[in-house]
């Protein structure tokens, strides 16, 4: 049964007393371009990570992602064949070619890294900023994602999202050095890692908590029910506030998390959605998670297990999909962070091309170019996907995508590796390719841009710049020419 | 900090304990009652140099699967509530760390709706249980009833204010019109979100006006809980909370007869399931997967038999209550037909488990048996390194980190190469050899077993090679040999004794308790006591009994 949102309601608080929400409905102007009260319909902003290089050690082909031709109608090769795909969705995405993820040691360069790839690079990708020594392997600055919340992110249901594919980091322990996180927030002095949802069940009773049924007596007995577990957190949050003072520091801390996570849930029971496009609907529980697989029992080769290494991250995947794209049509949220695989993934790429292999050590020795591309492929399709599901989706004049950026990047490009001086490295932030959809502010779509090694926080700064968030992504500056 | 340098302290402060307590250990008898561990001295721990004091465990939240148990011996319900949780990360090999148990955005959301499932179904259950005073449905009838309530869910009395605040609820569903029942309801789901359930012991007092570093007794309520979750996994029964209401535990008599009464119910089972499982990594036989048309006879029947088996065998130990050495040596398990062809026993018939003894020339123990075997093979051939880094994990606690960044996975066979030489090749990089020097020949020992643990003497037509290494330097030829060796050192008696009182108490023991442990491990792995000497010791342990106060 699909739920479409309640435009206006009451919530009951705590007591039965009848408490009116400010009427939020969102009305469109006679055009169908704006908001009636003249404001521009809102932004979206998504960034989708694949945790794997362009190519393979020691394969001359560099990849196999960036098109030969420039500008539009671009060709399509194996990484980004799923472009073709989707009645024509490449006419809605861009690539962006010939990036270059800076680094040195002597001086380490601005928005650059060290030696260490996997450990080095991920934070100057995702935040811009550089490496503060040679032994830094933190990440020093804010996301795209986040900051684009702060500016634009205030006041939907959720400031924002972050998911997460890949269900487990399949070596024992626990993913290192922060490889599972590209979301980071920046509250008060410190800096926040924002790991992404990995239950797509969880995510999805999240997300549609609050719809509230056409039907008046379905959705008198939803209000009842959310009164009842909005009373009971309440109390709930009463008792730990008594119990704070009790404990010792360490303790302490422990506590304020569940609090935050009771008093957060809370919230997000009394808060309903406040609008949504025709398309905003409650599609149906996407049931039990899929099971999440073992750890792989070596890289790759003949003994690996191809049991292991892989929780169904395609269903997980299209889940999350879906989810990102009822939270951009219901005004949701406006900013997601979606890890499709970790940094280094060791996911299995078994079930995907039938090579026992993990994605990692694919490149390592484990497959070619062209293998890798067809991994690099199976990310994409789930890009394209999503953007065509937000492309058919209704809004004002246009569409949902015509108000989105959405950015697709990888950990990794191909070529040289200054920690172990290897040409044609995985380990290597050379010849890297993005994606950029959609068409918010004006962005220019469906095109293939080559960049004389620009940086890859260009490409978020024309996603920021192009929402109207007019602020560089840590010590990069500038955009990337002609997309805006 | 590097990965070779952990290793080496880790060993480092393991032989260095040994240095100063081992040779105390010896000559304690334990009777002397003032032996400086402040426990009365009947649990065999010698004086150790440095009284590492009890340590502090933190808030420690209920896994899944105690989570499950708990709802089950409150309420009778039976559907497992937490399975939709997420999973429990481990830290030290085990769950129940409290290091790793935190709430996190999805956790929270899921905890409301199994608080909200159990409420109905506990009403649906026992709900003549839960209303104490009905058919009086005044006020308070419900202060009473969620006394009595609040008592068996936060495993303690509950304070005047936590009634207070649950009668808000009660109070709640009465201007609802929902009535009475549906009062309690709604103030039981909120009982089963709050810390007070969801973390096993939070303090009723004031911690922090105590001052940082002072060690107190556990109060009887934390004492009865940490038991009970130590022994049955679960939430303290009405009899053991009862024993806790008379102030009775600090007595150690009522505290074995409460130890022996836990051991002997069925509810001990637990132990198998959140400690043995755990600690010898039988999840991982979920992911063996032998090759078909080398082992044909294997499929997920045989696989769980191959736990069966180990189940089985623990079962009987304890039945038995007797030595931990067997693990090492035991030559009597269970087998129904197809594992009795692995080891090569005749005359076994039919899928039934039943008593079988085993060739002690060939076999020792849970080392040999099928399930480890398996789990730690390739499809087709043995896995060396795994083998050995599960020796050294599970029954050593040599602990090898995982291969640091940039280090090359194993090189791949040269044509006619041996797995040793092979091996040798990758020993050969410095960077592989500090660990797999430990590792390699720990699993050579274990070469006269096949993929699925069959027992062989050749290999491709070559004798098998067997020979391998202690980490103290000892060689041994096969897993018989290195068992019967182990026997005789403090090493695995230790190993043991870490592994029980890391589950025991929700933490990582630190460097500076190996002393401790090893003292207790000494007395109380032998082959003259038994499982249960090992378990009363750690509940007799200062750092089982008592707590640490963290300031702020």
């Amino acid at each position: 049964m699909a739920r479409s949102l309640n435009r206006r309601t009451f919530l009951r608080g705590l007591g039965g007393v009848a408490v009116a929400l400010p009427a939020l409905e969102i009305m469109l102007d006679a055009h169908g371009e704006a908001l009636a009260g003249g404001g521009p319909l809102p932004g979206r902003f998504m960034m989708s990570f694949d945790g794997g290089a362009l190519g393979a050690d020691g394969d001359p082909v560099v990849n196999l992602y960036a098109p030969d031709t420039v500008g539009p109608n671009y060709d399509l090769k194996t990484a980004i064949m799923p472009l073709g795909d989707y009645g024509g969705i490449q006419s809605e995405v861009s690539v962006i070619s010939g990036l270059l993820l800076p680094y040195g040691t002597n001086p380490i360069p601005p928005g650059g890294w060290a030696s260490e790839f996997h450990i080095q690079a991920l934070g100057p990708l995702i935040s811009g900023m550089r490496n503060s020594s040679t032994d830094d392997n933190g990440v020093n600055g804010p996301t795209a994602d986040q900051i684009v919340a702060d500016a634009i992110g205030q006041d939907t249901t959720f400031r924002s999202l972050a998911y997460q594919v890949q269900a487990s980091w399949y070596l024992t322990q626990s993913a290192p050095y922060g490889r599972d996180v590209i979301s980071y927030r920046q509250e008060g002095g410190s800096l926040q890692a924002n790991p992404g949802q990995v239950s797509p069940r969880a995510a999805y009773q999240a997300l549609f908590t609050g719809f509230i049924p056409p039907d008046p007596a379905d959705a008198g007995a939803v209000m009842d029910e959310l009164a009842k577990r909005r009373s009971v957190l309440d109390r709930v949050g009463t008792s730990i506030e008594t119990l704070m003072p009790q404990l010792g520091l360490a303790d302490r801390q422990r506590m304020e998390l569940h609090f935050n996570e009771i008093r957060e849930l809370e919230l997000r029971l009394a808060a309903v959605p406040p609008t949504g496009g025709a398309g905003c609907s409650m599609f149906p529980d996407p049931g039990p998670d899929p099971a999440v697989g073992g750890n792989n029992s070596s890289n790759g080769g003949s003994g690996f297990d191809t049991n292991a290494g892989w929780s169904d991250e395609t269903t997980r995947a299209r889940v999350f999909a879906d989810l990102i794209h009822m939270a951009f049509t219901c005004d949701l949220t406006r900013s997601v962070a979606w890890l499709m695989t970790m940094a280094q993934s060791h996911m299995s790429i078994h079930p995907l091309t039938g090579i026992p292999y993990d994605q990692h050590e694919l490149g390592h020795g484990g497959g070619t170019t062209q293998d890798m591309s067809e991994i690099r492929a199976w990310h994409i399709d789930h890009f394209a996907y999503l953007c065509a599901r937000l492309r058919d989706t209704p809004e004002g004049a246009g569409s949902v995508l015509d108000n989105c950026a959405l950015v697709h990047f990888n950990e990794a490009g191909h070529g040289y590796d200054p920690g172990s001086g290897n040409e044609n490295s995985t380990h290597s932030t050379e010849n890297m390719c993005m994606l950029l959809a959609g068409r918010a502010g004006g962005l220019q779509a469906g095109q293939h841009v080559v960049t004389n090694n620009a940086h890859p926080g260009q490409v978020f700064n024309t996603a920021m710049r192009a929402l109207g968030v007019n602020q560089e992504l840590g010590e990069v500056t500038g955009i990337i020419e002609g997309l805006l | 900090m590097k990965w070779t340098g952990a290793l080496a302290l880790g060993l480092l402060a393991l032989s260095a304990c040994k240095d100063d307590g081992s040779s105390d250990a010896d000559t304690d008898d334990g009777s002397t009652g003032a032996d400086g561990d402040g426990d009365g001295g009947d649990d065999g721990v010698a004086a150790c140099d440095d009284d590492p004091g009890p340590g502090r465990v933190g808030l420690q939240r209920l896994t899944r699967a105690e989570y499950n148990r708990t709802v089950r011996d409150l309420f009778g319900v039976t559907s497992n509530p937490a399975d939709v949780f997420p999973p429990d990360s481990s830290t030290a090999g085990f769950d129940n760390n409290a290091a790793s148990l935190t709430v996190s955005p999805q956790l929270a959301a899921l905890l409301l709706d199994a608080a909200e499932t159990v409420a109905a179904e506990a009403m649906a259950n026992v709900s003549a249980q839960i209303l104490v005073c009905a058919p009086a449905q005044d006020e308070l009838c419900a202060r009473q009833t969620l006394q009595a309530l609040a008592l068996r869910v936060y495993r303690r009395p509950a304070k005047d204010d936590e009634i207070d605040d649950l009668m808000v609820l009660h109070q709640f569903a009465l201007d609802e019109g929902d009535g009475f029942d549906a009062g309690i309801e709604y103030a039981l789901a909120a009982m089963l979100v709050a810390p007070q359930f969801l973390y096993r012991s939070v303090p009723p007092d004031s911690m922090h006006l105590l001052d940082a570093g002072q060690v107190r007794p556990l109060d009887d309520y934390a004492l009865a809980t940490r038991l009970s979750y130590f022994l049955w996994g679960s939430t303290p029964d009405d009899a053991l909370l009862a024993r806790a209401g008379a102030d009775d535990l600090a007595d150690p008599s009522v505290l074995r007869e409460e130890f022996d009464r836990m051991l002997a119910d069925p509810r001990s089972d637990a132990l198998y399931d959140g400690f043995v499982r755990q600690w010898l990594q039988l999840g991982k036989l979920g992911a063996a997967a032998p090759d078909p048309t080398l082992f044909p006879t294997f499929d997920d029947d045989l696989r769980d038999d191959m736990l069966a088996e180990v189940q089985m065998f623990f079962e009987d130990l304890r039945a038995r209550d007797g030595s931990l050495l067997e693990i090492l040596t035991g030559t009597r398990t269970y087998a129904n037909a197809e594992l009795a062809g692995i080891y090569g026993i005749d005359g076994v018939t039919g899928d039934a488990l039943t008593v079988v003894d085993l060739d002690p020339t060939q076999r020792a123990g849970v080392l040999t048996m099928p399930a480890i075997l398996t789990m730690n093979s390739n499809p087709d051939t043995p896995n060396i390194v795994r083998r050995g880094v599960w020796l050294a994990e599970a029954i050593l606690c040599e602990e090898p980190p995982p291969p640091p960044e940039g280090i090359p996975p194993a090189p791949d066979p040269a044509p006619g190469e041996s797995e040793r030489d092979r091996l040798a090749r990758h020993r050969a990089d410095p960077s592989c050899a500090s660990c797999h020097n430990l590792i390699d020949p720990l699993g050579f020992t274990f070469d006269n077993y096949d993929a699925l643990g069959n027992w062989r003497d050749e290999v491709d037509g070559q004798p098998v090679d067997n020979l391998g290494q202690l980490p103290d330097g000892t060689e041994v030829a096969g897993v018989v040999a290195l068992a019967e060796q182990l026997a005789t050192t403090d090493q695995y008696p230790s190993c043991v004794t870490e592994k029980v009182m890391t589950y025991a108490l929700g933490r990582t023991v630190a460097a500076d308790e190996e002393c401790v442990v090893s003292a207790i491990g000494s007395a109380n792995v032998t082959a003259d006591s038994t499982v249960s000497d090992l378990l009363w010791a750690v509940v007799r342990s200062d750092a089982f009994l008592s707590e640490e106060i963290v300031g702020n």
